[in-house]
């Protein structure tokens, strides 16, 4: 059976929170609030300041559908990321107003690096299997392409392999690393 | 931050299959799109729940390699290998050459010296196994012998000891010096026991005593009177033959009489003429106190 969420299509999400329908609204809320939480945390935001941009941006939506200002329905999703963007950039001057903190980096709660708020306790115990199974020259790239960021024609270079063979490395990486935190979140 | 090339300008449209070949979700996970890919990918992640299930997931594995990479859970890289171009440095050619000089050195040393250096390894093993069978043939041997030896040492010192025994049986009871106790009853009881009286005069010479000893005697008995007031530790009797000394007697005490009296076993004095010496011992120190003539005669 498909989630609820699923069910409605965008224009009949727009259309039915137009009309007050809760059940439409709870329908939008579950479909979008982790893409509009992930979207306000790949924008570099905590997970604090995330959770309230995440809450201010639904009520925004929900009140410009029940006004009507969304003209075409089924471009609901750009329409979403248009407000949260928004929200994201209030919330950033309301910030830079009442803080001196204007560094994007800055706002990251405690000074923690912006990933960390991707990453959960799953995650982290993931990543250290996966790379107990390894080759050391496959855990050295993993370091040097996504760490220090070094292109792919040099890393091939340092490790001596082709730069087909790193794409294969990567992609097995993360199919291991997907197996693991999946089983981990099934518990 | 990693500059990558010109890239199609997707406006605020992407298509999934522009997504995947592009590898976007991983460029948006790392911060590497344009702004104008980026917004096109968020609202394309907002549609697709198959790229916002990849980007969430990218996003994850970068932060915990990051996080693992900080950790040292990932080891650092290796140094950057040299290019093409770093042949041509006369610092890396150097060491080139010497790397090339030293595997060729290598080279020779296994497939040319190495066999003739292996047959003398193998004949120097062989001469060294062989000394040291022969060495424990030797010591076998010599084990051997020194068992024989010890074994005839061992029955010499039983057959002696044996005969020591024997011996000890017939000798008179010692005194505590280890000697035989001058003056000692004899082992069998005897009658009418020789006797010769030696006069103690100190430095007088008179004629030569006669001892007469019968056919059954076995020993005879040597009295000499010495001077009253001697203050001698005790007196050693020495007997001598043709200047030969004969038997020493030490130990002796004057008796109740005011002499010394010696026995001597009759076979030392076969007939002849002997001198007797008398000496007094004070502080181990002996002194001579009288020296007398003494003819022997009838001894069996």
């Amino acid at each position: 059976m498909k989630p609820r969420a699923l069910t409605f299509s965008d224009s009949e999400l727009a259309v039915g929170v137009a009309g007050g329908d809760a059940a439409a609204e709870s329908s939008l809320y579950e479909k979008y609030s982790e893409r509009v939480l992930y979207l306000a945390l790949s924008e570099r935001h905590s997970r604090e300041d995330a959770e309230d941009i995440r809450a201010e941006t639904f009520l925004r939506v929900l009140q410009a559908l029940r006004e009507g200002k969304l003209r075409k329905p089924d471009s609901l999703p750009s329409f979403i990321v248009g407000i949260a963007l928004n929200v994201m950039r209030e919330h950033r001057r309301q910030r830079a107003g009442t803080d001196a903190l204007t560094d994007r980096e800055e706002e990251i709660a405690g000074g923690e690096s912006p990933e960390a708020a991707f990453l959960d306790q799953e995650a982290a115990r993931s990543i250290a299997e996966m790379a107990a199974r390894l080759k050391p020259r496959e855990q050295q790239f993993l370091r040097m392409y996504y760490y220090e960021e070094l292109p792919k024609e040099e890393i091939a270079r340092a490790l001596g392999v082709r730069e087909e063979r790193l794409r294969l490395i990567k992609s097995r990486a993360l199919k291991s690393f997907r197996a693991i935190y999946e089983k981990l979140k099934r518990g | 931050m990693i500059q990558n090339g010109p890239r199609p300008h997707y406006g605020l449209s992407m298509t999934h299959r522009e997504a995947i070949d592009g590898e976007v979700a991983e460029r948006y996970a790392l911060g590497r799109l344009s702004p104008g890919e980026r917004r096109a990918f968020q609202e394309h992640f907002f549609e697709c729940g198959d790229c916002f299930a990849r980007a969430q997931e990218t996003s994850r594995f970068v932060a915990g390699v990051r996080h693992a990479a900080r950790a040292g859970v990932l080891p650092a890289r290796p140094a950057v290998a040299p290019t093409r171009r770093g042949w041509l440095r006369p610092a890396f050619a150097a060491a080139a050459f010497a790397s090339v000089l030293l595997t060729a050195a290598l080279g020779w040393l296994l497939f040319s010296q190495m066999p003739g250096l292996r047959e003398d390894l193998a004949r120097e093993r062989q001469a060294r196994a062989q000394a040291e069978r022969d060495n424990q043939r030797r010591l076998s041997q010599a084990n051997e012998a020194l068992a024989d030896e010890r074994r005839q040492r061992e029955s010499e010192r039983a057959r002696l000891e044996s005969q020591l025994e024997l011996l000890a049986q017939q000798r008179p009871p010692a005194g505590a010096d280890g000697r035989p106790r001058a003056g000692a009853p004899p082992v069998v009881s005897q009658a009418n026991t020789p006797l010769v009286i030696l006069d103690a005069v100190r430095g007088a010479r008179g004629g030569a005593h006669q001892l007469a000893l019968g056919g059954g005697a076995a020993a005879a008995t040597i009295w000499i009177e010495v001077g009253p007031g001697e203050s001698f530790d005790g007196y050693r009797l020495q007997i001598f033959r043709g200047g030969r000394l004969v038997e020493t007697v030490s130990g002796a005490k004057p008796n109740a009489y005011g002499a010394v009296a010696v026995t001597v076993p009759a076979r030392l004095l076969r007939p002849g003429a002997y001198v007797v010496k008398l000496f007094g011992v004070k502080d181990k120190k002996p002194e001579l106190v009288g020296e007398y003539d003494l003819s022997v005669r009838g001894a069996r």
